[in-house]
């Protein structure tokens, strides 16, 4: 579904090479963790993939087709099947919860019909039911983030990317989130990768972990093994 | 646009009604600038129709030989109404052309009619000046007209100086209505500017290019009627008072352009033009925005 050959990420303004020589391959319906300290590239790897920028070497492929060979009609139409969690959030600051989460719904053309149904379904599915009118300026972070999140899977992605969806919430939240990310993968056979700093919660779903470095894929465990994990850093530690 | 026009003009409404003073300031901005457009328009308008009005004044006076007779003036009269720009043709007999003369100069000449050294004269008048000689030597070229009298070096003159008149004018004209494109444009990008990380976060869940710009095009065309609509009821109330005043206060005739007809050339160039405008500029400020990517 993704698959990523021997990409290399420059950031030419300030010569930041911030992925090196990455290979990695994620198939349909599986949940993948991207874990690693800060900077170390994982929101340019969850980038690559919708397409905000491009790799400067080696072939991102996105649903069987290089990510070069999209045009930008392509781009936008990838784009409506891919759910992103940003980092930021990006939420239209003007837009109200409600409209922040339909907005991509009239983006596929959806009726308005569709849209009532849709729409407070999801943003109860994130527990923000009685936010519905709220801008999103007068929310909390963890508010928005779930706002986010809602727009995200409000048209059933066939990926979903998330870049610290938790990363704004407590640790009892943080876990409801992971559920639920769980459950529409499980559900929904959505291909799913979590972009997170937040070893506990990432390690307690006991899914693969990829973890990076310095923009290098040092660890990449298929589930079941997360206690690795701890050994590896124990390894390292030393 | 297709299923999406309801929410397109849902998402103007909104961006037009969040920000009520941004809008008033944006419309009164454009409105300001075709007001300027729609007084150059009415003052160029007038000019023209000025010289229009002299120089169809100006006539072409056809003398017949002295025995030509009421059948042959008749057929000529026939031949000259079927040239091409003519628009109307008169006899005047050497009679009343003498009843005239009297009229004119104030005085009773006691001359019997044999005596009368007046020629039988056809008054042509040409829809079009810049025909005239056209026509003039179609006329000389007939049977029976001794000798034809019109203004040419006058007429000439008038139509070179009715020339550059208009060109400097609609030059003027057209200098207004880039003016007020610029400022239409300049709203907009102000507009869009303010929301650039919104148009982008557009883009990023799947919107195309097309269903970002509707909403901006609404805007742009809107702020352009609204702007419009104003100007033109200003500039056509202006124009009523002004042009009634002008009649009413002016020793001499001058030959205004009627208020009814004028407004309505307001109103419809001014719409036009505010809908254009405000597409265009719309358009071209949002055109560098939507292809910018983070780096
Ligand atoms: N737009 C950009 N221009 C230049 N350098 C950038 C840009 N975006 C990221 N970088 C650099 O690329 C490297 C990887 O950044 P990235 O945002 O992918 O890391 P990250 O793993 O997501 O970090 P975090 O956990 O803080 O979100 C960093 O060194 C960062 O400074
Ligand atoms: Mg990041």
């Amino acid at each position: 579904m993704i698959d990523f050959k021997r990409v290399h990420l420059i950031y030419h303004k300030d010569k930041v090479h911030a992925l090196k020589d990455v290979s990695l391959s994620f198939s349909k319906g599986e949940i993948s963790f991207l874990v690693g300290p800060t900077g170390c590239g994982k929101s340019s790897l969850l980038k690559m993939v919708y397409m905000d920028i491009m790799p400067s070497r080696g072939s991102v492929r996105v649903l069987g087709k290089d990510t070069y060979d999209y045009s930008e009609r392509q781009i936008a139409h990838l784009r409506r099947k891919v759910g992103v969690v940003f980092q930021d959030f990006r939420l239209l600051p003007t837009k109200t919860v409600y409209e922040n989460v339909a907005y991509p719904l009239h983006v596929i053309g959806a009726s308005d019909y569709e849209i009532e149904r849709r729409v407070p379904q999801v943003v109860k599915l994130v527990g923000l039911e009685d936010k519905l009118d709220s801008l999103p300026g007068s929310l909390a972070k963890g508010q928005e983030q779930r706002v986010s999140i809602a727009r995200a899977i409000v048209n059933d992605p066939l990926i979903l990317l998330a870049d610290e969806p938790t990363g704004n919430l407590d640790p009892d939240t943080s876990m409801e989130i992971i559920k639920l990310l769980l459950e529409i993968q499980t559900t929904r056979g959505t291909t799913i990768l979590v972009a997170s700093h937040d070893m506990e919660t990432v390690k307690r779903s006991r899914k693969r972990i990829v973890r990076i470095e310095n923009g290098i894929v040092v660890s990449d465990q298929q589930p079941g093994f997360a206690h690795c994990a701890d050994s590896l850093e124990d390894v390292r530690g030393e | 646009m297709g299923r999406n026009t309801i929410f397109f003009f849902q998402e103007l409404w909104k961006n037009l009604t969040r920000n009520p003073l941004m809008t008033a300031a944006a419309a009164s901005t454009t409105m300001v600038s075709l007001l300027t457009f729609g007084l150059s328009l009415a003052i160029i308008t007038n000019i023209n129709n000025i010289f229009v009005e002299i120089t169809s004044q100006v006539e072409i006076r056809a003398f017949l030989k002295e025995k030509t007779d009421n059948y042959r003036i008749k057929q000529l009269q026939d031949e000259i109404m079927k040239l091409s720009h003519v628009r109307r043709v008169e006899y005047v007999s050497p009679s009343r052309a003498l009843d005239k003369l009297q009229e004119d100069l104030n005085l009773s000449l006691d001359m019997p009619p044999e005596e009368n050294p007046l020629p039988h004269t056809i008054v042509v008048r040409v829809g079009d000046p810049r025909h005239i000689d056209d026509v003039a030597d179609r006329i000389s070229g007939m049977d029976d007209v001794a000798e034809l009298q019109y203004g040419a070096k006058i007429l000439q003159g008038l139509l070179a100086l009715s020339l550059a008149v208009k060109s400097v004018g609609y030059l003027l004209t057209l200098l207004m209505a880039i003016g007020a494109m610029f400022t239409i444009m300049n709203t907009i990008r102000l507009t869009v500017i303010s929301r650039q990380a919104e148009i982008r976060t557009m883009k990023l869940v799947g919107a195309t290019s097309w269903f970002i710009r509707w909403p901006f095009l609404l805007e742009g065309m809107a702020l352009g009627v609204i702007g419009a609509v104003i100007a033109a009821g200003l500039a056509s109330a202006g124009y009523y008072m002004m042009s009634t005043k002008a009649q009413s206060s002016l020793p001499f005739i001058i030959p205004i352009v009627d208020a009814s007809s004028m407004s309505k050339l307001i109103v419809f160039t001014l719409l036009f033009a505010g809908v254009v405008m405000g597409l265009a500029g719309s358009f071209i400020s949002l055109g560098r925005y939507l292809l910018e990517k983070e780096d």
